[in-house]
């Protein structure tokens, strides 16, 4: 790795770190039941993913995008949701928000990569 | 958050991410992650150590990104079966680390 591409990885992990962090403290999304904040990260990194599969990048592109949502997109946060509800003996609410994370996470990805195929 | 606890978030994230992009393998590191993070949780940490151990290391470590993109390229090959395969085990697997970081940390305890 050379150095640019270090510089952009820095680069990138701290813009998705501070952003994940802002969101994360400060986002309270309610639209009849509440949206956990770490939800909503997972989310908006889906749909970036979708755009930038969507858009063919160069290396600095993808150096960009797997610093910025490599950081900014967490799964063991994920993972420690369902792990609470499991603590909790909460069994359907786990299957539930485990499905219901992975469907919407894939409805923003596509949506992210067709809106791409759209504007291209 | 104070000015010198942010530095050390950072610093976790850059180690988290240069040490991501070298393992590069997703499965390997969402595992290591939430060994790590069952650990640190059931660990009675100070809130700033906390913060830097899971919002700057773990969390720039594993990727959720990376994890719809590997599943998205199974369903692009139209292996549905192993796209519910992998999704399900993969979570299992980890839930199942998690715990095992969970108990080992009261272990020490």
């Amino acid at each position: 790795m050379d150095i640019s591409s270090i510089c952009i990885v820095l680069f990138s992990s701290t813009l998705g770190l501070i952003l994940r962090i802002y969101i994360q403290k400060n986002l309270n999304i309610n639209i009849g039941f509440n949206i956990q904040n770490t939800s909503i990260v997972n989310f908006i990194a889906s749909f970036v993913l979708g755009i930038l599969v969507g858009i063919n990048f160069t290396n600095n592109g993808i150096l960009f995008f797997t610093g910025f949502l490599g950081s900014f997109s967490t799964f063991s946060s994920f993972v420690y949701q369902l792990f609470v509800l499991l603590q909790k003996r909460k069994f359907m609410h786990l299957f539930f928000h485990y499905i219901e994370v992975i469907i919407i996470s894939f409805l923003f990805f596509y949506l992210g990569y067709y809106f791409m195929q759209i504007i291209k | 958050m104070k000015k010198k606890s942010f530095i050390y978030i950072l610093l976790a994230c850059y180690l988290a991410t240069f040490l991501r992009i070298y393992i590069n393998n997703n499965f390997i590191v969402s595992i290591m992650g939430s060994l790590l993070f069952g650990f640190v949780i059931a660990k009675r940490l100070s809130y700033s150590s906390e913060k830097i151990l899971l919002s700057g290391f773990v969390s720039c470590f594993t990727s959720f990104s990376g994890f719809i993109y590997f599943l998205y390229k199974m369903i692009n090959q139209g292996d549905w079966i192993k796209f519910i395969i992998f999704l399900n085990f993969t979570l299992i697997i980890n839930l199942f680390t998690m715990y095992c970081g969970f108990w080992i940390s009261r272990k020490i305890n």
